[in-house]
């Protein structure tokens, strides 16, 4: 199990190192010159040479990656080139918003999917299961940002039981915070819960064809007992496959969701930063993002180990 | 003897290839039981064939036969107005007809949606298959592939297009780097498990080259999940260009794709919330087609797999 463990981690090791040189080559797929581009069409010559100066662009490219790589190891991100501020500054001011958006999104997927994905697997074909799959397919099919948009008509603007946009500290009001964070939430939870649903109705789906659940089901064990002792922990795995996939969904979500209420957080802060091409804090912001979702991957690969025994072996 | 030649002439009719008229004839009558029995299938393929109907019809001159308006005619007099009889679906902040926009929004996100499915098809299958056949090809091809899929797709299509600048082929471009790896993926293991088959054997013995035996031999054997994959492709990728568009990255907002037009009314939203509202429906409905089509396609190429994610 401690090979297996070790191994894991060391396979994320190139991988991060791919991404590094992805981001850092960023600057360099632009077609033209990334200096010429930032500064954007009215700049002067004198605004572009400080630009490329600033980004050390003028250096050959070995010595330009090096510096970069030294830097973001030492944690050095980088820095606006519009507002001078560093990555660090700006993530921990943006962080809280879209923690308490994804966390909260992430859970009511759970909540929503995995009962609903096991109920249309225990009654497969019926109209439930039937209403159910209506259910996910709307959910992927829908876009997230149109769905927002309705919401907001719906229950903000028509309604008037949520605020339209913005969000509130929880420190600074606690139930303003609950109330301008239902609707994203909503949002983020119904398009999560769809993969969820899908991915845990097919795999229920499966282990209720095996002879272990027959042989349950035999030995008078009650239909609660079966399907959630035992036909729940044997589909775990794929199911928490999908904690993998949501992450992504949530990561992506964040971004739509925050433009769509005008949440200031590192969403909205990637979908700012690409608009002006600040491009320090775009490569930035893609590394740490990927970084995480290569993490939470990674412990999405180690708690296979403490749900299926095989996995040990 | 001549039992003998009625027996040898019946067995040529039977192993002799049925002509063309009736082979084609059998297979629509299949492809029919197929779609009377697969609901979902049917009902997807409809919309579908309904959606690239009008974005054929909206790129030739009989566009305003249903499109009624041209999609960049201002009007300073009709500036958001509701749904009426002259603007079926409104009118946006310049006047221009929703409904018209909304038509020609299909031939944008289609012509996305369709590039990237066959692009992410032709270089998913070449990449498959030769890293199926070549451990060193599979060690380089794959930890790039590998790489890509570490990042959300949706964040690193931002950062390329921010990167590469906002045009139609860039969005295609950038859409189909970020699927290449899920397809490659998937043909890989196809071709892993084919490539251990006893035809395959065969090939081999008989003298067949690799080439042929990748190309002639396994390529059209991976075709039933690139086609399912293709599906789901082809749906993300409207969606993904839509969100591209919707944070103001994507094509460039005078042309009008489902993205744009959702974002153009997303400022509108107290006073004229259909700028935003039929277009989504348009773009949920074609998106959900397809989703619908690739899970029938799965059902109907793969039985085993049905129910499957």
């Amino acid at each position: 199990m401690t090979a297996y463990v070790i191994k894991r981690v060391i396979a994320v090791i190139p991988v991060l190192i791919f991404v590094g040189v992805l981001t850092f080559s960023l600057v360099h797929l632009a077609p033209g010159d990334a200096a010429n581009i930032m500064a954007g069409d009215y700049a002067g010559p004198d605004d572009v040479k400080i630009i490329r100066e600033e980004l050390g662009l003028n250096k050959p490219l070995h010595t330009q990656f090096l510096d970069w790589a030294g830097r973001t190891l030492r944690g050095d991100l980088g820095k606006s080139i519009y507002s001078g501020k560093t990555v660090a500054e700006l993530v921990s001011a943006r962080m809280g918003p879209t923690i308490s958006l994804t966390v909260a999104g992430g859970i009511l997927a759970v909540l929503i999917g995995v009962p609903l994905g096991v109920l249309a697997a225990w009654r497969f074909g019926s109209i439930w299961d039937r209403a159910i799959q209506v259910w996910a397919a709307l959910g992927i099919s829908i876009p997230g940002f149109w769905l927002g948009f309705i919401l907001i008509w719906g229950l903000a603007v028509s309604l008037r039981w949520f605020p339209v946009i913005g969000y509130v500290s929880p420190t600074e009001d606690f139930f303003g915070w609950i109330r301008s964070i239902t609707l994203p939430t909503l949002l983020l939870g119904v398009n999560g819960s769809a993969i969820i649903i899908r991915m845990t109705r097919a795999s229920v789906l499966e282990v209720l064809r095996e002879d272990f659940i027959r042989t349950a089901r035999a030995k008078g064990l009650a239909e609660r007992i079966v399907l959630f002792r035992h036909a729940l922990r044997a589909s775990a795995i794929p199911i928490i496959t999908v904690i993998g996939f949501l992450a992504a969904a949530l990561i992506t979500g964040a971004v739509v969701t925050e433009t769509v209420f005008t949440i200031p957080g590192l969403g909205r802060l990637v979908a700012e930063t690409v608009q002006t091409r600040d491009f320090p804090i775009v490569q930035s912001m893609l590394m740490l993002l990927a970084a995480f979702y290569v993490g939470v991957n990674l412990i999405v690969d180690l708690a296979y180990v403490f749900v299926d025994p095989r996995v040990r072996l | 003897m001549a039992e003998a030649i009625a027996y040898e002439e019946a067995l040529i009719e039977v192993y002799e290839d049925p002509p063309l008229r009736e082979r084609a004839r059998k297979w629509t009558s299949t492809a029919w039981r197929t779609l009377r029995t697969h609901p979902n299938l049917m009902f997807g393929m409809a919309i579908l064939v309904i959606m690239s109907l009008i974005a054929i019809i909206t790129f030739t001159p009989a566009a305003t036969s249903i499109a009624r308006y041209d999609p960049q005619e201002l009007s300073a007099r009709e500036r958001v107005e509701g749904p009426s009889a002259d603007h079926w679906f409104g009118t946006d902040a310049f006047g221009r007809d929703v409904y018209s926009r909304t038509l020609h929004g299909a031939k944008v996100s289609l012509r996305v949606a369709a590039s990237v499915a066959i692009l992410v098809s032709i270089i998913g299958v070449t990449l498959g298959i030769l890293v199926g056949y070549n451990r060193l090809a599979d060690n380089i091809v794959m930890r790039i592939m590998d790489g890509l899929m570490s990042f959300p797709t949706l964040i690193l299509a931002l950062a390329l297009v921010a990167t590469l600048g906002s045009s139609l082929n860039n969005v295609v471009l950038v859409i189909v780097i970020v699927d290449t790896p899920s397809m490659t993926r998937v043909v890989r293991g196809v071709v892993l498990s084919l490539r251990e088959r006893t035809y395959v054997e065969a090939a081999r013995a008989s003298g067949a080259s690799t080439i042929r035996i990748m190309f002639y031999h396994i390529a059209p054997n991976t075709l039933a999940p690139v086609i399912v994959q293709a599906s789901v492709f082809f749906a993300g990728a409207i969606l993904t260009e839509a969100a591209l568009g919707f944070l103001g990255v994507g094509i460039p907002e005078f042309i009008p794709s489902w993205g744009n037009i959702i974002a153009s009314g997303r400022s509108f939203i107290r006073i004229g919330f259909w700028i935003a509202f039929f277009p989504g429906i348009f773009l949920g409905l074609t998106v959900l087609a397809a989703n619908l089509v690739g899970d029938g396609l799965r059902d109907v190429l793969d039985p085993r797999l049905r129910g499957a994610e």
